[in-house]
């Protein structure tokens, strides 16, 4: 990433969702699914365009624990870190993309179809919300 | 052939402790997305509270609507208060000073630790802290701490970006009063030794420390320069 990166470079997407499951997702599944999340989201910004990855940072919340998974980078790999005790059926999902070098729209499309993409892969269900200070207005979509 | 006495980082910094007043203390760790802030936040506040029994809470500013950091942060137990939406370097120093003074008020912590977003720079923050202090209100700004990536140092540093005044990370660094070169668990002495002098070419002043947030290393040191020097 030998980019020049000023501040005027910088965007930010933010989106939350809910993630619901008939059936309930192991720990194991979970960090897998979290970390393809994370890895998909980062791919998709690069290929909208994105200079540079500056940081996309996501927080899982259930009733048995956390997780926060993010990345620098894809070279630079993906870093997870929390605990989760029990398998769970609902899981919120909180995610932050800092990119260098993308309008914040691509940036809130990477993450949507990102996102969507990889749980309907393990076929899980979710209402996803996309925050936008921008305008002060937040869109509501579900699968 | 002379022994150097190793030198007891924790009895240092309870030395350190014991011979100054306590009065609440605003430190601001710094550092480009990514650094590692938040951990370092963590643990240094974990030690605060655990081995010198003093209340710390965390005030964490993202760009994003929703403080991903403050979460991690209160899942370790930690009193922490949120600014999103923008930047306080510049943006939002209204919302800095309420929030600082809100915990002040319902939990009178000896230590506030700011973490700023990844591509603010600290000077102006620090500043804006200076201003709060008051008869009413018994605070120290203790030196501006500004983290650096060992793993990413050639991607984020080399003698080109060193001349553009209006790149991040050499706008960081150079703010700094403590630099402090982070995940040293995976960079080698070679790497570590230039990042150093780079640092040094951009600061000449700074203290520079080497840590490793996640694994532990020179948060004692860290810790020690950090009381010592609000005092």
């Amino acid at each position: 990433m030998k980019a020049r990166i000023h501040e005027r470079h910088v965007q930010c997407g933010t989106v939350v969702a809910k993630i619901s499951s008939n059936t309930p997702i192991s720990p194991g599944r979970i960090v897998e699914i979290a970390r393809e999340i994370v890895k998909n989201v980062a791919r998709k910004c690069t290929e909208e365009g994105a200079k540079a990855i500056g940081h996309v940072k996501l927080y899982l919340k259930s009733m048995s624990g956390y997780l926060r998974v993010d990345t620098v980078g894809l070279e630079y790999g993906v870093d997870v870190e929390g605990n989760l005790s029990n398998s769970e059926r609902e899981i919120t999902l909180v995610m932050n993309s800092v990119i260098i070098g993308l309008e914040e729209n691509k940036i809130a499309k990477a993450m949507m179809d990102g996102i969507k993409e990889v749980l309907a892969l393990y076929g899980l269900a979710v209402e996803l919300e996309r925050l936008s200070h921008v305008h002060g207005r937040s869109e509501r979509r579900a699968l | 052939m002379i022994e150097e006495e190793p030198i007891n980082f924790s009895l240092f910094v309870a030395q350190s402790i014991a011979s100054v007043k306590m009065k609440m203390t605003i430190i601001i760790i710094g550092g480009f997305l990514g650094s590692g802030k938040t951990l370092t936040i963590i643990s240094l506040s974990q030690k605060m509270s655990t081995e010198f029994n003093k209340k710390v809470a965390v005030v964490v500013n993202e760009i994003g609507e929703v403080a991903v950091d403050a979460k991690i942060i209160q899942e370790y137990g930690l009193k922490v208060k949120e600014i999103g939406g923008g930047c306080i370097c510049c943006q939002l120093l209204v919302d800095l000073k309420t929030t600082i003074l809100t915990l002040y008020s319902l939990f009178k912590p000896d230590i506030i630790f700011i973490e700023p977003t990844g591509i603010a720079t600290v000077k102006s923050i620090k500043d804006n802290v200076v201003s709060l202090r008051s008869k009413e209100f018994d605070m120290t700004a203790g030196p501006s701490v500004v983290l650096f990536d060992a793993l990413r140092a050639r991607e984020l540093l080399d003698d080109e970006l060193l001349e553009d005044p209006d790149y991040i990370v050499v706008k960081q660094l150079r703010e700094a009063d403590v630099v402090a070169i982070n995940k040293i668990d995976v960079a080698d002495e070679e790497t570590l030794k230039w990042c150093e002098e780079m640092i040094r070419k951009i600061n000449a002043n700074a203290t520079l420390i080497r840590i490793s947030a996640l694994k532990g290393y020179g948060l004692s040191e860290l810790l020690g320069f950090l009381l010592k020097s609000s005092s």
